[in-house]
């Protein structure tokens, strides 16, 4: 009888990744240190220690800084006005939260 | 292939000004660009947009696009188009796209949305190079292939119990003109015990090709529980409403709840009222610090339908009781 090899894939759960630096962080959304650290300032995203020497963000940051890097783009934001949508964005989705927790 | 009305699209005039097009493309985008509108048809609605916009706003685009597009024809007819596009802009099918920087001066990254522009665009325009710079650079360099999202959805168990799960989806590959072109995979992708909703997994080198010998880029893929009126998950904590028998509730009685861990038993305890919350602790999402389940209970009556129940309730209407006592507005 003829055997089919299944390949199954294990990946790795982000939250549990390996952190990026500034230099990876930058180099994988395509945007310079100077702008992660106006984001930073901003309070968009967050690095793991704020005291550090040098930060280190966690792999969720990458998903937002993502996304930051596509609404300037395509929204042709400068960086407040970006730091503005995101928060925005974020009470929406919190709000959104607290109307499918009370319609359940 | 369907003719693309780039102006219809974005809903301005043919002898628009590149103000009027800036303007009319701005509105659209943020009212469809998929990271503000959640809808499921914007990010198609929003490709469309970008799509239009990126050849309406380059002047050199816009005027192939006036000059083939008008009168566009299907089949034969629209090759002659294509082959007269690339005598006339010197451009032999196959090599890179049109104008300096190719499809990279601004506007959306479609590899974001791990997408592609459509049959028309790249009949029209040729299709995008993977060896592609931006800027238009084409200096020997290597960068890593881009990172990949997709999204799976799995039933709560899977997240108790862990599984192996089919994803299919549409990988990018080079092929041997360097083209990159778009090929069904199908993935059998272990979701890990205890994945949260909304957490992604990264499959690292399952991404785009790396350019210039880059190394490939990764495959992330988000979890999303499916969606049931049944239950609802906060953080590691699980709700699940579990509906109960009048008398099940009144007297207290030993139930048989199907948990998503598997069933478990359960002692209503007497006199709860609908909507009781009961706490069973560390049975929700498993982790080393697990979250609790939470049965809520959700009473529902029998119906007076056979002469039988009708003549119970008729009975308890000798109980003399006032569901409204302690009622006020």
């Amino acid at each position: 009888m003829k055997r089919n090899i299944v390949k199954i894939y294990e990946g790795i759960l982000i939250e549990e990744d390996k952190p990026l630096n500034m230099n990876q962080l930058s180099e994988r959304c395509m945007i310079s240190e100077i702008e992660i650290e106006e984001l930073v300032y901003e309070g968009v995203i967050e690095p793991l220690q704020i005291q550090e020497e040098t930060w280190i963000f966690s792999r969720e940051t990458l998903w937002r800084l993502k996304k930051v890097q596509r609404l300037r783009r395509d929204l042709d934001l400068n960086i407040p006005g970006a730091a503005l949508t995101m928060q925005l964005l974020d009470r929406i989705a919190e709000l959104e939260n607290m109307i499918r927790r009370s319609t359940d | 292939m369907e003719f693309k009305d780039y102006y219809k699209t974005l809903g301005v005039d043919k002898k628009a000004n590149d103000d009027a097009i800036k303007k009319a493309y701005r509105k659209l985008a943020r009212k469809y660009h998929p990271d503000v509108n959640k809808e499921g048809d914007a990010e198609k609605k929003f490709k469309e947009v970008a799509e239009a916009y990126e050849v309406l706003k380059d002047p050199e685009k816009r005027k192939a696009y006036d000059e083939f597009g008008a009168d566009w024809k299907a089949g034969k007819e629209q090759r002659e188009h294509q082959k007269q596009y690339y005598k006339k802009y010197q451009r032999a099918p196959g090599q890179e796209g049109f104008g300096s920087g190719g499809f990279e001066s601004g506007g959306f990254d479609f590899e974001d949305l791990g997408g592609e522009y459509s049959d028309f665009f790249e009949n029209l325009f040729g299709q995008r190079r993977a060896g592609r710079t931006s800027g238009g650079r084409r200096t020997s360099f290597s960068r890593k292939g881009q990172d990949l999202n997709a999204s799976i959805t799995i039933p709560l168990a899977d997240a108790y119990k862990g599984a192996t799960r089919m994803i299919s989806l549409q990988l990018p590959k080079i092929d041997e003109s360097g083209a990159i072109t778009y090929v069904p995979e199908t993935l059998n992708v272990k979701i890990p015990k205890g994945v949260h909703h909304g957490k992604k997994i990264r499959l690292a080198g399952k991404g785009g090709p790396g350019v210039g010998g880059g190394s490939p880029g990764d495959l992330y893929i988000t979890v999303e529980y499916e969606s049931n009126s049944n239950y609802h998950v906060e953080g590691g904590d699980v709700y699940i409403n579990v509906p109960i028998a009048p008398w099940e509730a009144a007297l207290g009685e030993s139930v048989s709840v199907p948990a998503p861990g598997g069933a478990i038993k359960l002692k209503i305890p007497k006199g709860s009222p609908s909507g009781k919350k009961l706490r069973i602790k560390g049975k929700g999402i498993p982790s080393k610090s697990p979250g609790d389940l939470y049965v809520v209970i959700k009473i529902v009556l029998p119906p007076a339908s056979d002469e039988k129940s009708t003549k119970l309730y008729e009975e308890m209407k000798s109980l003399n009781f006032d569901p409204r006592a302690n009622f006020k507005i």
